[in-house]
């Protein structure tokens, strides 16, 4: 975003939240809805946003209908608080809601929107997740009606979802769904939690906090509402593994900046063609690195 | 007196309130059985009705709780019971009514109800005591009400079924509300 641009006050100006009343109304009601049948996608009109859809519009427009003054707000993409998406966004509410602080913390936000990643640290009830989401729905893989896809939802008919990954097994031997793995949610909807890595599924297994996934191009919000049985989908004798970070010793990899083992990596390859590895959580590794040099000078 | 009234009014229609109370009703939707206390002066069922209705909606009112001067405000489209997307109800009465339950491809076309009830508890010193379990419950709690039709839970039960179909449920006092999502396991008189 263009650092002087102003919205144009002259006329009658802007709401706050950019969004009128109405569209936040139709938003909150489909909030409702989505949290009171988990993992449905429910439809709503996905106002015009000054950006492009599939630049996060659709989690955008959940942040302006949730947000109040008295509000902490972050915003990350792909773990960073930096990058390009998650800078614009930041600023885009900044600009259009007065009074709302902005933290890169992630235990001082009382909401996180975010672009492919739960947070490292976990969340608690006092905050809400909102996820962008670029493909809201985990059959469309398996048909192309989204009419048949209704059906196929509401009866919980996901027999050609388990083809596909049965498929899977039989030619590589094993499922070779990398991120947007298909979860189901207290035993019936199976979401597309959006391309979050396989490492933050289980975390929305009984969250502490609603997790929201807004859908702006495809029109769909649904959610994972707290304490909620979210199961990836799986079979009986090949159980879900998620991110394997050992080296070819047998090794866990560590951050390169804070040196944690237990954390979501990014690979790095420089110009020399050395691999490294580092937190894809910006907060997160700052944090375990501020522990560990303050436990230097202690 | 007048100007009580009007204050109560301006409150519940100013748009930083209705983002409150949406809130506030995010956290009932989110968190079943926890009791909610509504932070304006109005009752709560009005302000909730304030913060969710425009002209898109349709609310049916069948027991005439609403004063008509309220209704231009809130915009909603007057429908019969059986086919709004909101009702409100006095919960003292028993159901003659069955709601829209949505369908299999559109279950968002489930009604949401609000009672008017007498009180609600977070203990069960009231006469209707309900154990809850399901989403957004981590561990089994009670809630008890007094003012509220027994057959209204059960009626409800059977709405809710055969999910995705259903209705939620927000059971409202003079001054607090609680949500009841049709995936919420209700059973009556539940020892806590």
């Amino acid at each position: 975003m263009n650092a002087h641009y102003e919205l144009p006050l002259e006329d009658a100006g802007y709401s706050f939240g950019f969004l009128d009343e109405y569209a936040k109304k139709e938003v909150r009601r489909c909030i409702l809805k989505a949290i009171a049948i988990p993992g449905y996608q429910t439809p709503y009109a996905s106002r015009e946003m000054p950006m492009g859809r599939g630049f996060g519009t659709g989690g955008l427009q959940l942040t302006l209908s949730l947000i109040g003054a008295d509000d902490t707000l972050k915003v990350i993409d792909q773990g960073s608080d930096d990058s390009v998406n998650a800078v614009n966004l930041r600023q885009f509410v900044q600009l259009t809601c007065p009074g709302v602080a902005v933290t890169e913390k992630t235990q001082e936000a009382t909401l996180i929107q975010s672009r492919h990643r739960i947070p490292e640290k976990m969340l608690t009830e006092q905050q809400i997740l909102v996820l962008q989401v670029p493909y809201p729905d985990a059959l469309v893989v398996v048909e192309p009606s989204e009419a048949r896809r209704k059906v196929m939802h509401g009866e919980a008919d996901y027999s050609r979802l388990l083809v596909k990954l049965y498929e899977d097994v039989v030619r590589f031997d094993e499922i070779t769904i990398s991120h947007r793995y298909p979860t189901r949610l207290n035993g019936h909807y199976v979401i597309d939690p959006s391309p979050i890595p396989r490492w933050d599924v289980p975390r929305l297994h009984q969250s502490p906090a609603l997790v929201l996934l807004g859908a702006g191009r495809e029109k769909k919000i649904y959610a994972v509402p707290p304490y909620t049985v979210a199961e990836p989908l799986v079979f009986d004798d090949i159980a879900f593994r998620v991110e394997d970070f050992r080296d070819a010793n047998g090794q866990r990899i560590a951050c390169r900046c804070c040196g944690s083992t237990v954390s979501f990596l990014d690979e790095l390859i420089d110009d020399a063609g050395n691999v490294t590895h580092q937190c894809s959580d910006s907060s997160y590794c700052e944090e375990e690195q501020e522990t560990i040099s303050a436990r230097k000078q202690a | 007196m007048k100007n009580e009234m009007t204050m109560v009014e301006v409150d519940i229609w100013h748009p930083a309130q209705q983002q409150q109370m949406f809130r506030s009703l995010l956290d009932a939707f989110s968190y079943p059985g926890r009791i909610q206390t509504c932070s304006q002066q109005a009752e709560p069922s009005l302000a909730l009705l304030a913060a969710l209705l425009d002209g898109q909606t349709t609310l049916s009112d069948p027991q005439d709780m609403l004063e008509e001067s309220i209704w231009p405000k809130l915009e909603a489209q007057r429908v019969p019971s059986e086919l709004a997307a909101f009702v409100l109800l006095d919960g003292s009465h028993a159901p003659e009514f069955v709601p829209s339950l949505g369908t299999l491809e559109e279950p968002e076309g489930g009604a949401t109800l609000l009672l008017r009830v007498a009180s609600l508890h977070d203990d069960d010193s009231a006469v209707l005591r309900m154990r809850l379990s399901g989403p957004g419950i981590r561990e089994a709690v009670s809630i008890s009400v007094d003012g509220l039709h027994q057959d209204w839970i059960d009626a409800r039960n059977d709405w809710v079924s055969s999910f995705p179909l259903g209705v939620e449920l927000v059971l409202c006092d003079a001054k607090n509300f609680v949500a009841l999502p049709r995936t919420t396991r209700i059973e009556i008189g539940g020892a806590a």
